[in-house]
């Protein structure tokens, strides 16, 4: 027998099965006797099972039962209730505002000092001229420079 | 909370017991948590499968109760409601420790599903003639011995009484693997039963 069909018989003791497809398979049930065979199986294990739930006791006392959940509900709340820490905030506002403020404190100074804030370009590049007549040639193609210092 | 000596809290219903651990009265909630402990833990065991854990689940399921219980107004009786809240602590640790466990091949086949059709259908009833206690002490047995993903549905479908797509909406699964894992829990659940009275015989 396929899945599927074993699938639609158990829908139907199960009381699932579409309403298109229960009176077929209740004729199913009627006049093919594996259809029944399997209908029967199901249905007497289901009621075995449904009519014979294990029973499970706990072997803790009463009171001693209570007073562990009674702990675990006063450590939930004491969780639950705990304030942050101002110590804990104030630190991680630090933290972060130091490198904040250092970075404020440099601009502020070159603002203040009114000098130009250097600039590095990472293209930059050196030459030196031959031996003879000492020159420095100084080119950066970010900037769009080229400075030739002659002696 | 001062306690009012005129409340009968043995004799007072569930509903009554709810209305008055909602105002705070931590006497009535330990009424009820006397009340429906054994089902709780029964649940979480027969999820679990290991007492220590059953124990320790029933007691977070009575904290996160006790949390919500201003979320509680009686849709459903205070034993579903709580056994809903166990049963979803236990859908979360199975699912922990799924991932922190490898499959084995058996569980693996298991549930790629198939296997219940080569199961030969058993029309006898493994537990007749036997005493209530009996057939409760093979059952438990036997759904000791499926897997956690087949023992989780048909505990859900059989005792919990859900449907298939309230099972599969639990659990996260599609309705067609909440099919065919009852198919095979119950295949294999009946194959257990009847090996187990074989067991006996011999």
């Amino acid at each position: 027998m396929k899945i599927e069909s074993c699938l639609e018989i158990q829908a139907y003791l199960d009381g699932e099965l579409d309403p298109g497809r229960k009176a077929a398979i209740a004729t199913l049930c009627q006049q093919d006797p594996e259809t029944r065979s399997l209908y029967d199986a199901l249905k007497s294990l289901r009621e075995t099972v449904r009519e014979n739930e294990p029973e499970h006791r706990l072997t803790d006392s009463r009171e001693f039962y209570w007073s562990q959940v009674q702990r675990r509900i006063a450590a939930e709340e004491r969780k639950n209730a705990q304030p942050v820490d101002p110590q804990f905030a104030w630190s991680r506002l630090i933290r972060w505002l130091v490198p904040v403020g250092g970075l404020a404190a440099v601009a502020l100074g070159f603002t203040l000092s009114e000098q130009p804030i250097p600039v590095v370009s990472t293209f930059a590049s050196f030459a030196s001229a031959p031996q003879a007549v000492t020159s420095v040639e100084y080119r950066s193609d970010i900037d769009g420079v080229t400075v030739h210092w002659i002696n | 909370m001062p306690v009012s000596l005129k409340r009968d809290y043995p004799e007072t219903a569930d509903d009554a017991l709810v209305g008055w651990a909602q105002s705070g009265d931590t006497e009535a909630f330990e009424q009820l948590v006397f009340r429906h402990r054994d089902k709780i833990y029964a649940r979480a065991l027969m999820m679990m499968r290991n007492e220590e854990e059953a124990v320790d689940l029933s007691q977070e399921a009575w904290v996160k109760s006790w949390q919500r219980l201003h979320q509680f107004h009686g849709e459903s009786s205070f034993a579903t409601w709580m056994t809903r809240i166990v049963i979803n602590l236990c859908l979360d640790q199975i699912r922990r420790q799924k991932k922190m466990r490898a499959e084995s091949i058996e569980q693996l086949e298991e549930d790629a599903g198939g296997v219940e059709r080569q199961m030969p259908v058993e029309n006898t009833n493994p537990t007749e003639g036997l005493e209530q206690t009996e057939v409760r002490k093979r059952i438990d047995e036997a759904m000791t011995r499926l897997t956690p993903a087949h023992r989780t549905v048909l505990l859900l479908h059989e005792f919990e009484g859900l449907q298939y797509k309230e099972i599969a909406d639990r659990i996260g699964i599609s309705i067609g693997t909440v099919m065919s894992r009852l198919f095979y829990a119950r295949r294999r659940l009946a194959s257990l039963l009847h090996g187990l009275r074989r067991e006996r015989v011999e």
